[in-house]
């Protein structure tokens, strides 16, 4: 069923649409809440959100208008509502919680890109999340940010790049802190 | 590091760190329709009404027996 569908069978009640929903997007819509609020807990509770809303919006959804750049549209929103009630209540510490998987236990170098992926402005960030995880399209980050598709391409191209040199390697690949490679 | 290989990390990183909220999503969903239904229905039915109106049957049924 496409995103579409799912979206409107939710609209008409149907927990099981927005549960298939969840299990697509999951993912880049936990992306986007952390690359926003920098905190596992925060971005956990804006995904959380984030379905709940849908499911109570996906009436005003208009079918056929990018449903991928609709959801993001609400996780950012959130997302900002958490920061800033975050910032209020001055428990933000501008820390990047450590990322591991407990079941694979590789946290020391998994933690190396999230550390790389903060050094990027928020908006950086949020085009590499909302590209790479999320597939959305230039053109569509760019409505969301208010910016032309061709700026949110440079940006993103750039992001990568940088993303590259901070992950301690040239960007043509010869060194890799991941895949480290014998000079 | 190659751009094909740094966004298969990202993408990797991002599988592995994300959450599964299901449950609280389909508990949290379900405590609004719960309430919105209550709202409905004008609030929960009164205990002291329907008991009032057992109390009434009750009443009403011995005075027919005993009219009986």
């Amino acid at each position: 069923m496409e995103l579409d569908e799912l979206l409107k069978a939710a609209a008409d009640g149907n927990i099981e649409s927005l549960q298939t929903l969840y299990e697509e997007l999951r993912v880049p819509v936990y992306a986007v809440a952390f690359a926003i609020v920098g905190n596992r807990a925060a971005a956990e509770d804006v995904l959380q959100e984030t379905f709940v809303r849908i499911y109570e919006k996906a009436g005003s959804y208009r079918p056929g208008t990018h449903p991928k750049a609709w959801v993001t549209s609400i996780a950012r929103h959130l997302a900002y509502d958490a920061l800033r009630q975050r910032q209020n209540h001055a428990v933000f510490d501008a820390e990047v919680d450590r990322i591991s998987d407990p079941k694979t236990n590789i946290p020391a170098l998994r933690l190396e890109l999230m550390e790389a992926l903060f050094q990027l402005s928020d908006i950086e960030r949020q085009i590499v999340v909302m590209h790479v995880i999320g597939g959305l399209k230039h053109r569509e980050i760019g409505v969301l940010l208010g910016m032309p598709a061709g700026t949110v391409r440079w940006k993103y191209r750039k992001s990568l790049a940088q993303l590259a040199r901070f992950m301690g390697g040239e960007e043509d690949g010869a060194r890799s802190s991941y895949f480290p490679v014998e000079r | 590091m190659e751009h094909d290989r740094l966004i298969f990390r990202l993408k990797d990183e991002f599988i592995a760190a994300t959450p599964d909220v299901w449950v609280p999503i389909k508990r949290q969903l379900a405590k609004q329709i719960a309430e919105r239904l209550l709202c409905e229905l004008d609030g929960l039915p009164s205990p002291q009404g329907r008991l009032l109106a057992e109390m009434r049957d009750h009443v009403k049924q011995n005075i027919l027996n005993q009219g009986a």
